[in-house]
């Protein structure tokens, strides 16, 4: 009997090819990009599981809250409470504190020189914290040592080739030595953080630090500290103790400090701080990524179970005569739900070998290393066998319960008859497609619109022709020769760069008195005399550093924002005060710039005041060339370079696309949507296409009588073509208000944001009606230009 | 009316020809009322097809209204079947969908006659066929020979010179058979011109003449006193 069901499904699998194709296509796309998605959602929910321990390791960390400021809140932590909770609280096993050298460094090892920006520093009980397996060394001991580092498997590679690299010596920018103790496995990218170097925390008594800023409590939040609890302690009472502590040895009187501890398994996805360690994902596009991937899975499944119930209907005369020669019910039931469940099986299949072939591209798209692994994944595979056979289950089931129920004089007769309850609910599913797709699409048109946005706003400086480079130890000569050449239109020195590098926080006050009195916290970097002019900053009021005044160097350039946090609302009135920055430098403000943003336009700009004086925290140099020609002035600027830096390698990069590099997460969205929506809209035309034929089948007697009657061929298509319109329009009343409400909620994450435009409505509604005509009128075209007869003759 | 020169019809499917006619003359004068007879697949249903211009003759020259129709594409034949032709069919073709009313209406609608005058001449048949008290009924809801009298009232609705009629009375009771006869010669009195096919002596009674094909051959015709051509 089995084999008669097999036999019969495949025949009629073969015999309706389009309907099958459609159905298994639909269902193969929706399950692929599910499946994708599911990958990725498992990928990130993995997060630094790896580690033994990560359910007792917890990140301590503190924020920095400002008398009358706004609360900052920081991954950072001060150097001083890892010991001291290790002292003081038995349910601390053991801590682990990291500092990250954030610029880039020079590393070296004999002629061979690289700019790192892993460095790192560790306690040595690192290795007893986290699972990282060492190839080489001692974990216990690698680490003890000022002066020690290990290095990954693929530094070791990079800089030693075939040599041991352990006993050796590594130059940190032709400063210091650092023998390698050991040689540690990369760290899996599946981590929040990842490292090439790790030196001993030890090191930084005598290299970086003095020994009363590792011992403070109140300043210097530089540090990230990790904690290992004991098994079953409680990090809430733990955190409450901390917080006592730092109140205890916490004096300062202008701002306060509150500690928290973040579980080592939600940094990833739940910690987006000032300082973070690294960048780290976003439990937001987690979810809007599984709800995304469960609509268009929806819409597969629509898909799937409407057609196979409209296919049924056309089959209502091979029921009856089954019936008739004597079919039980239940063999009837068997026989409709076997070929739906082979067509989902089917398409399970496909999805399979495609989503085996597209993960490449995913990867890709998402920055990731994902791979398909049955075994590996055995849960989200075997999620998936049971939604295709549920699928196929809930597809088979009307036609299989409400044919069999018929008797079969019924059914013989009302061939192709109308269910109008079906047709009902099946217009519903349609349209239900339909809503889905188009609010992809709104969402999709709407991110790539703010994307664009981004890419054209202006900044409040020429982002283009700017070259950035890593300052240089003795940065004036090559400046001044790289000023000689007439494509070089100017050179700075800053300590930040839109895009780059960290602004610090500072105290700031006015010295006049006056509302702006009290000290607040103000960013502020360190920029030559020629950054305003070299980013071609806009002034509102005053004037730009001038070697011309000598007294310039303890001046002030500051942005619209501090202006008006100082309480001045006309910028001239700000010109010439007396400002007194980090409580030690006075000067006076001789220009107010508009404001720029120096951050993605995700934030609003801050109040930023500009110095020459932070001489020697130095970081970038801006180059800005002429438009023409960039290939010679780069290798004019190179030549220069190793000229004056001969053992730096030349790295360099554009401030645009710096800056781009910050809407990178943004930009994947767009691209995972822009995926979404358009499979999504394929998938519902695909079952649009379907229901069309079915529909057409259905009315083939009926156009076939109103052609004889003398409708006009457009007159068919217009008849055929109304009820999808109707559909599409029904889909877009409950398409927009869900759009306009998801994407209004994104739109809230940027300071700087398109408008939600009604023609943003308009246009994706006009899309998905023109491509739903067009996938109708491929039908409606061929019925109404056929001979009238030859669907009469059918009859 | 019509006239035909060596019409030839062939169905073609993947492995057989059928010659469905062959070689027909045949000439229908205004006013007729012609019945075509002969055995199951003669052809007759396919000589009505392209007198309707429902379908295109394989070969041979079809004149209709003294135009040469043959080659015409379907939007031309639309055009004129619409303005010229009402079919009565065995099996009514009536839309499931539609009300009686709405049924009769769709030549009409299709010609582009204004609403008002539409109802007008809707109720107009509808009375005079005297169904219209079943106007507002869905087709399933009438008996046979109600349904066949919709279909016969929306073949004449639009006032066309010719009705072309396949076997008006094989799906209905003898009663019912007799009246949709008297209505088609009531109409053929009143002007319009009828072919009709039909397996029945009786019916091809009320015609002028009876044309019998045989295997897609005319073989024979004949007139009666009725008509004077």
């Amino acid at each position: 009997m089995l084999k008669n069901y097999l036999k019969i499904a495949f025949r009629n699998i073969l015999r309706f090819k389009v309907y099958s194709f459609v159905s298994v296509a639909g269902l193969t796309i929706g399950l692929v990009l599910s499946f994708l998605i599911l990958l990725f959602v498992q990928n990130e929910l993995s997060y630094d599981r790896y580690n033994k321990n990560a359910e007792d390791i917890y990140r301590l960390r503190e924020d920095f809250i400002p008398n009358g400021g706004s609360t900052i809140h920081t991954a950072l932590s001060s150097a001083a409470i890892g010991p001291a909770l290790l002292a003081d609280f038995p349910e601390v096993r053991s801590f682990v504190r990291f500092f990250k050298y954030f610029h880039k460094a020079v590393i070296s090892y004999r002629d061979k020189n690289f700019f790192e920006t892993k460095f790192f520093f560790a306690d040595s009980s690192v290795f007893n914290i986290f699972t990282w397996h060492l190839l080489e060394g001692d974990p216990k001991t690698a680490l003890t040592e000022p002066y020690t580092v290990v290095i990954t498997k693929s530094m070791a590679r990079k800089y030693f080739g075939k040599e041991d690299p352990v006993g050796k010596i590594l130059s940190f920018n032709h400063w210091k030595n650092f023998r390698v103790t050991g040689i540690v496995q990369d760290l899996s990218p599946d981590s929040h953080f990842t490292f090439n170097f790790l030196a001993s925390f030890a090191t930084l008594k005598s290299m970086l630090y003095t020994h009363g800023e590792l011992n403070d409590w109140q300043g210097n939040l530089e540090f990230y500290t990790y904690l290992m609890l004991r098994k079953n302690s409680s990090p809430q009472g733990l955190e409450e103790q901390i917080q006592h502590l730092i109140a205890e040895h916490a004096k300062a009187t202008n701002y306060r400090l509150v500690s928290h501890l973040e579980p080592l398994t939600s940094i990833h996805l739940h910690s987006s701080l000032e300082y973070e360690i690294a960048p780290q994902g976003d439990i937001a596009y987690v979810r809007i990524f599984s709800v995304v991937a469960i609509l268009v899975l929806l819409i597969a499944c629509i898909n799937f179970v409407n057609i196979s119930t409209a296919r049924s209907a056309t089959r209502m005369r091979e029921v009856g005569i089954r019936k008739v020669v004597g079919a039980k019910k239940s063999q009837l039931i068997g026989q409709f739900l076997g070929e739906s469940v082979l067509l989902s099986v089917i398409a399970l299949v496909f999805a399979f070998g495609m989503t085996e072939v597209l993960l490449p591209v995913f990867n890709f798209v998402t920055g990731k290393d994902l791979a398909l692994d049955v075994y590996h994944h055995l849960s989200i595979t075997l999620d998936f066998v049971g939604v295709a056979l549920l699928v196929g289950i809930i597809a088979g089931i009307y036609p299989a319960f409400v044919l069999s129920s018929f008797h079969p004089a019924e059914t013989v007769k009302r061939v192709a008859g109308i269910d109008r309850k079906a047709v009902f609910l099946r217009r519903g599913l349609v349209a239900a497609q339909f809503a889905i797709s188009i609010a992809l699409i709104i969402c999709t048109y709407l991110i790539f619109l703010q994307l664009k946005y981004t890419e054209d706003k202006r900044l409040g400086f020429n982002k283009e022709q700017v070259i950035v480079l890593p300052t240089m130890w003795n940065h004036n000569p090559f400046k001044n020769e790289l000023l000689k050449n007439s494509k070089i239109l100017g050179v700075a020195i800053a300590s930040a760069l839109p895009g780059k590098g960290i602004l610090s926080t500072y105290n700031v006050s006015l010295l006049d008195g006056g509302a702006g009195q009290e000290p607040w916290i103000i960013k502020a970097f360190y920029g030559d005399f020629d950054f305003a002019r070299t980013l071609k900053l806009d002034f509102t009021a005053g004037r730009d550093f001038s070697e011309r005044f000598s007294t310039d160097s303890n001046t002030f350039i500051i942005n619209e924002a501090a202006c008006k946090k100082f309480g001045f609302n006309s910028p001239k009135d700000m010109i010439g005060r007396r400002v007194l920055l980090a409580g030690w430098l006075k000067g006076s403000v001789i220009g107010v710039v508009k404001d720029f943003n120096f951050e993605s336009l995700h934030q609003r700009v801050d109040p930023v005041i500009i110095t020459p004086v932070l001489y020697g925290s130095d970081e970038y140099i801006a180059v800005r060339i002429a438009p023409h020609d960039i290939r010679s002035t780069l290798g004019l600027i190179k030549q220069e370079w190793h000229k004056f830096a001969p053992d730096t390698p030349f790295e360099w990069s554009f401030l645009s696309d710096d800056l781009n590099a910050l809407y990178k997460s943004d930009e994947r969205l767009a691209t995972i949507f822009g995926y979404f929506s358009s499979s999504g809209i394929l998938i519902a035309c695909l079952g649009l296409f379907g229901l069309a034929a079915f529909s057409l089948e259905r009315r083939t007697k009926e156009i076939a009588i109103r052609k004889v009657h003398g409708a006009s061929i457009s007159n068919i298509v217009f008849l055929l073509s109304r009820e999808s319109f109707w559909l599409v329009l029904s889909g877009n009343i409950v398409a927009w208000p869900v759009a306009y409400f998801v994407m209004s909620k994104w739109l809230e994450t940027f300071a700087y944001r398109v408008s939600i435009s009604p023609w943003v409505f308009v246009t994706s509604a006009a899309l998905a009606l023109i491509i739903a005509s067009l996938t109708v009128s491929f039908h409606a075209i061929k019925a109404a230009t056929a001979n009238p007869v030859e669907s009469l003759r059918y009859e | 009316m019509i006239r035909t020169i060596n019409l030839k019809k062939l169905y073609t499917t993947e492995e057989v020809e059928t010659t469905a006619l062959d070689n027909v003359n045949i000439e229908i004068k205004e006013k007729e009322f012609v019945a075509i007879m002969g055995p199951s697949g003669c052809g007759k249903s396919t000589l009505l097809n392209l007198f309707g211009m429902l379908d295109n003759p394989t070969d041979g020259e079809y004149y209709f209204l003294n135009e040469e129709v043959s080659k015409y594409t379907e939007r031309q034949r639309a055009n004129i079947r619409k303005a010229n032709i009402g079919f009565v069919f065995q099996s009514f073709n009536l839309i499931d969908e539609l009300t009686v009313f709405e049924n009769v209406e769709l030549p009409l609608l299709y010609l582009g006659v204004s609403s008002s005058e539409r109802t007008k001449m809707v109720n107009e048949v509808l009375e005079r066929m005297q169904i219209m008290h079943r106007k507002d009924h869905f087709p399933q809801q009438l008996s046979g020979g109600q349904q066949q009298r919709v279909a016969v009232s929306r073949a004449v609705v639009a006032k066309p010179a010719l009705i072309l009629a396949d076997e008006p009375t094989g799906n209905l009771d003898s009663a019912n058979g007799e009246e949709v006869m008297n209505i088609l010669t009531q109409l053929n009195e009143g002007g319009t011109t009828i072919v009709m096919v039909t397996h029945s002596p009786h019916d091809s009674e009320f015609a002028h003449r009876v044309i019998h094909l045989f295997d897609g051959h005319v073989v024979t015709e004949n007139y009666k006193e009725k008509f004077h051509v």
